[in-house]
């Protein structure tokens, strides 16, 4: 497995199968089938709808559960044989509500150091410089079980730097945060990935924390990956490959007549405010526009191409995926599952 | 770096090994289990009979200093005999729900509140094994638990030994005590602490687990005593707890004389070996148990 791992890569997984129940029973579920692709080092995102693997996968990485075939490496070592080489390098932030009963953040914390093997006194001055990092300074010495959600997912990332991991698994970050929480959030994360070199691995439903966060994109479906790549590349194949396309239009003048000689030539659009969303799949569509604002006196005064973004990326994909496979047995066993 | 400097520090130093995860784990527990007013209280009523016979012993050294060795030496016969008869007072089976009580209150929620918190995340992300904790967490529950069982009997003997002082051949019956107060302390200790710790680990809640290993402390006892009315055989009496932990305890101080003023209270009938094996094959079958059950548990 050692050659499969080159420098820039730290996850590749080959094969991996993951099936509850028994083997061979028409109860069983299969969660991840014979699942195989490589995680570059960087900020990437592990994507997929609910049922998809992504937490089984995150689980079997952690050792939480053990695989049924297939092999794997994290930063290098055998999920399965160095699993607590991987854990002395890893920081998991799990999505779920997650505290030490009974103690303040600065303990909480220091004590997770000291589990992950830094002296006492080390695991201290760690655990207040994280807290200080993610903006919990006054709250140091306060219960954690005081704590709002949002000051508990920020407590839920300190604790994965505490030991200075090579790089971090994020379960949704950004969940139960308000507005203001959200951006602040992304912000650490973008930080931890881009100005301190940590690797970052981060599984989230919020496609446009994703976007802000992460340089690449696994998109999982049915225990299997649908798509992989750049973040920007994926978007750009999007945008390139779809038949229908939508062009932002904003006019000057009558917007009652233009929508009205839109509806006559049959082009269909939707209304945002003040911008037009047209829906075009003939290139010539620039042309026609601008002949039909001339002929209603209406001037033009912007009109682009709307961009993919990655949520076209993740339906489309997921979509072509599942009409490809016409729901088969397997299909209808992983929706139990949600 | 100040802790006012917002920023990130790589760390380089030394990685600790695994007894020093394991300890990390045993004291933050310990100190969790431990705290709160409450605890004083329980400590104090659970007590009651070593606390009575050492201020008994302050008391008469400063007032009667002849009546510590007339009382002490010589009615209750030696140094051993008071210890195993202060023993035998706080586990006899009119006592003994006060230390189950206070061993069940205060850990049953050792693992449970894990559970409920979902803090095996937490754990079990980082780089120790499910067997660290489970032992980390064992041992948060035996230190808990010598707190009605050791380390009173100890201030009991270091004030006895400062009070009457050590000379002669007594030096090796002193540090026998020391040493007999020690291991049946840590029997009682390890035995009533894994059956707490598993009932701890099988729920979410933290009362139904002290609950459980109430009953399962109790019951035998009730169940012999109810079989007794029916059926007169010895072996019923290895069913009561209390009366198994004093002939353990019997044994591990090498049977003493507890002639009490001439009166023979305390002597257990048991088998003390019996009593031994029993206590120690229940503690370490509930203990793997508990870790068994740890492998089991889904960690969300």
């Amino acid at each position: 497995m050692s050659s499969l791992v080159h420098q820039k890569e730290i996850l590749c997984v080959e094969g991996i199968t993951k099936i509850f129940g028994k083997k061979n029973s028409p109860q069983s579920i299969i969660a991840l089938d014979a699942i195989s692709f490589k995680m570059n080092a960087g900020a990437n995102a592990l994507l997929g709808p609910n049922g998809a693997g992504k937490s089984t996968l995150i689980k079997i990485l952690l050792s939480y559960l053990k695989a049924d075939q297939g092999e794997a490496q994290l930063l290098g070592h055998d999920i399965f044989k160095e699993g607590m080489l991987i854990r002395q390098k890893v920081g998991y932030m799990p999505e779920h509500f997650a505290i030490i009963p009974g103690v303040n953040a600065v303990k909480q914390v220091s004590l997770l150091g000291r589990i992950s093997g830094l002296p006492k006194e080390e695991a201290m001055q760690r655990a207040h410089e994280t807290l200080q990092y993610v903006g919990l300074n006054e709250a140091r010495y306060r219960k954690v079980k005081e704590f709002s959600t949002g000051m508990l997912q920020r407590l839920k990332l300190a604790q994965t730097l505490v030991n200075d991991p090579e790089l971090i698994i994020l379960d949704e970050p950004t969940n139960g945060l308000d507005p203001n929480g959200r951006i602040d959030m992304i912000e650490l994360v973008k930080e931890i990935s881009k100005e301190h070199g940590i690797n970052l691995i981060v599984s989230s439903h919020l496609l446009p924390d994703i976007e802000a966060t992460c340089e690449f994109a696994t998109i999982i479906n049915k225990g299997a990956v649908v798509a992989q790549g750049k973040i920007s590349e994926l978007t750009y194949q999007e945008t390139r490959s779809v038949e229908k396309k939508n062009m932002k239009v904003e006019i000057r003048g009558d917007l009652e007549r233009f929508l009205a000689a839109l509806q006559t030539k049959g082009i269909p659009f939707q209304l945002f405010e003040n911008t037009i969303l047209v829906q075009y799949s003939d290139e010539e569509i620039s042309t026609v526009l601008l002949k039909l604002a001339y002929e209603n006196d209406i001037q033009i005064r912007t009109m682009v191409p709307s961009e993919a973004i990655l949520e076209d990326v993740f339906v489309h994909r997921i979509a072509d995926m599942n009409n490809k496979n016409g729901l088969p047995t397997k299909e209808t066993k992983i929706e139990v599952s949600k | 770096m100040s802790v006012f400097n917002r920023s990130y520090r790589e760390y380089k130093g030394e990685i600790k090994g695994r007894f020093f995860k394991i300890w990390s784990i045993a004291t933050q527990t310990f100190r969790v289990q431990f705290s709160g007013k409450k605890i004083i209280f329980l400590l104090i009523l659970c007590n009651l009979p070593v606390i009575s016979f050492t201020l008994m012993l302050i008391f008469s050294a400063i007032f009667f200093p002849a009546f510590v060795r007339e009382f002490f030496l010589g009615g209750l016969g030696g140094v051993d005999a008071t210890m195993y008869t202060i023993i035998n007072f706080s586990f006899n089976p009119g006592l003994i729900f006060l230390p189950i009580v206070f061993i069940c209150a205060l850990n049953s929620g050792t693992i449970a509140n894990d559970k409920k918190n979902n803090s095996l995340a937490l754990y079990f992300s980082r780089p120790i094994t499910r067997i660290d904790y489970a032992i980390g967490k064992a041992l948060s529950v035996y230190m808990v638990s010598s707190f009605v069982t050791f380390v009173p009997w100890f201030v009991f003997l270091v004030t006895f030994n400062l009070l009457e002082g050590v000379s002669g051949l007594a030096i090796k019956t002193v540090i026998m005590t020391y040493l007999s107060t020690f291991a049946s302390g840590f029997l009682i200790v390890f035995f009533m602490g894994s059956i707490v710790l598993y009932f701890s680990s099988i729920s979410k809640q933290s009362v139904l687990g002290g609950i459980l290993s109430i009953l399962v402390l109790f019951l035998p006892s009730l169940v012999a005593s109810l079989i007794a009315e029916f059926i007169e055989a010895d072996w019923i009496q290895y069913f009561s707890i209390a009366l198994i932990i004093v002939a353990a305890v019997f044994l591990i101080f090498g049977s003493p004389s507890t002639s009490m003023f001439g009166m023979n209270f305390f002597e257990s009938t048991l088998s003390g070996g019996v009593a031994i094996t029993l206590m120690i094959t229940i503690g370490i079958i509930f203990l793997l148990m508990t870790i068994n059950r740890l492998y089991r548990e889904e960690v969300s």
